[in-house]
């Protein structure tokens, strides 16, 4: 595993624990692109020819594969593997956070004693069910518990878990989908110049750092429900020097002023909310962007495209990792519910992008550009893949 | 001790939500779960030997506390995860897929 980028609030691990999250990491990859790597030949040579011995007929959709697959040995076995890595991920972790505490959280309160961008949390703020109900992606305490007073570890098992579930492949800050985004949108909209900048579910603000490097004559503002993650945020973008202001607050509701920003944007958020929280979301996108604003959420692929395969494979995690919404939102029609949210169908618009840290800056470059630029391979983070965003333009 | 020690803060080890079963026998879950974790201290003891090794290559002679300071540069990493990748592929191989059940 590559190294991550050291910031004000990392967590030191001992040489056994370093070699352990190294070798997650490894088994993971490996789970998923060597043994994930066969279920398709698995699915065609004998899935699917026994499906259609039997009921005369191919799989209509991902249910009916996930069925017929998960009563195979090769993807039971496959599944099993891909469960306890990520169990493993959490749990290779874990004990480093424990003996750094309590001073780390000592460690994000002197951080935030004289920042440069601000933090406001709001206890008044109930954290919602979807979020308290299960541990997303098997994380233990998800991204709201606390046990002390101005507690971040959870915001510390998170920055640290997704880097070892990635295998380093989100960056070493952990921002390629974030990063891909600022210099997409750069290139391909020279003359936009957003003056305020929103992201919605920003947990430790990974992917909205970049905006504040990318664009840096805006003000970035990020919201989360889950305040152990944005105290982490918070001490970890003061500690880089890249200011950002923190805030407490439901993206079904947001305290901001009407019109008051220019790009709205979310990265991986509304895969983790349910569907009538998107839409609610989506309406106070629409109030807080000023006329002629962009509001744009970089989301997993749509599986309506897909075949009955690929959209049981993209839709795995909704059943066995903890991720209860990731089925519903893959197949929800963006377009028509961006509608709903007051956008008209011809602002609509997509961005499909290589990850910056993947390819050369002339494909990157040509592909932002370009009037067409088409996903090669869809995946999860951590396979060599494009990112996907969908968005919207307010009438100006 | 003149300082008052702050409580020690512990963390879940379980993730809220259903285990998933994925074999008609929930045991074999759990044997999978042992030996992927088994799998995984071998690995960290290789590294342990590996650090000692080097250690020693260039020092001739190593404390506890030179192990535990060590971190692998680039080159030894990747030395490292060539050999784990050869390990994964070893240690979980796969039965070859069969054609259609008949
Ligand atoms: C997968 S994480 C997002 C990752 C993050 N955007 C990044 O780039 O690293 C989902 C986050 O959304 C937050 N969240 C969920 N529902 C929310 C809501 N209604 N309003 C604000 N934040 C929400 C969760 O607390 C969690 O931190």
């Amino acid at each position: 595993m590559a190294s991550q980028a050291p910031h004000g609030l990392t967590v030191d691990s001992t040489h056994d624990e370093y070699a352990l999250q190294s070798y997650v990491s490894a088994l993971r990859m490996f789970t998923l692109q060597e043994i994930g790597g066969g279920l398709r030949g698995v699915y065609e040579s004998r899935v699917k020819p026994s499906f259609e011995k039997n009921k005369g007929r191919a799989p209509k959709d991902e249910h009916e594969v996930r069925h017929a697959m998960m009563d195979d040995p090769y993807c039971r076995t496959w599944s099993s593997m891909m469960r306890s890595a990520q169990e493993m991920i959490w749990d290779s972790i874990i004990p480093s956070i424990e003996r750094a505490q309590p001073d780390l959280n000592s460690k994000a309160t002197a951080l935030a004693k004289t920042p440069k961008g601000s933090l406001t949390l709001n206890p008044e703020v109930d954290v919602p069910r979807y979020v308290t109900a299960s541990d997303i992606h098997l994380m233990p305490g998800n991204y709201h518990s606390e046990r002390a007073p101005g507690d971040v570890s959870q915001g510390a098992l998170y920055d640290r878990g997704v880097y070892v579930y990635a295998g380093g492949h989100g960056g070493p800050y952990g921002d390629s989908i974030g990063r891909s985004l600022a210099q997409h949108l750069k290139i391909r909209f020279p003359d936009f110049r957003p003056e305020r900048i929103l992201d919605i579910g920003c947990t430790v603000g990974h992917n909205i750092l970049p905006f504040v490097d990318i664009y840096p004559d805006s003000e970035v503002h990020a919201i989360d429900v889950s305040a152990p993650v944005l105290r982490y945020a918070h001490g970890r973008a003061e500690s880089l020097n890249q200011p950002m202001h923190l805030h407490q607050m439901n993206g079904e509701d947001m305290s901001f002023e009407d019109e008051s920003f220019d790009l709205v944007l979310s990265v991986v958020t509304f895969h983790e909310t349910s569907r009538t929280a998107m839409k609610k979301i989506l309406s106070e996108c629409h109030r807080v962007l000023k006329p002629g604003g962009l509001m744009i959420h970089m989301e997993l692929p749509r599986t309506a495209e897909m075949d009955p395969f690929d959209a049981f494979y993209i839709d795995w995690d909704s059943y066995y990792n903890n991720e209860p919404f990731y089925q519903a939102f893959t197949s929800t029609d963006l377009k028509a519910a961006y509608a709903d949210a007051g956008f008209s169908d011809e602002d609509y618009m997509e961005v499909m992008t290589p990850d910056v840290y993947s390819v050369p800056q002339e494909i990157f470059g040509a592909a932002a550009s370009g009037p067409e630029n088409k996903a090669e391979r869809y995946g999860r983070l951590g396979e060599s893949i494009h990112w996907t965003g969908w968005g919207a333009w307010k009438k100006g | 001790m003149t300082q008052k020690a702050e409580p020690k803060i512990t963390l879940p080890r379980d993730a809220k939500g259903k285990r998933s079963v994925f074999f008609d026998d929930p045991a074999i879950d759990q044997m999978m779960t042992f030996i992927l974790e088994l799998s995984a201290e071998v690995s960290v003891v290789y590294d342990r030997l590996d650090t000692m090794e080097r250690l020693l290559d260039d020092k001739g002679t190593i404390s506890r506390d030179d192990i535990e300071a060590y971190r692998p540069n680039e080159d030894v990493e990747a030395a490292r995860n060539e050999r784990r990748e050869a390990y994964l592929k070893r240690v979980f191989r796969m039965h070859p897929e069969p054609g259609p059940k008949d």
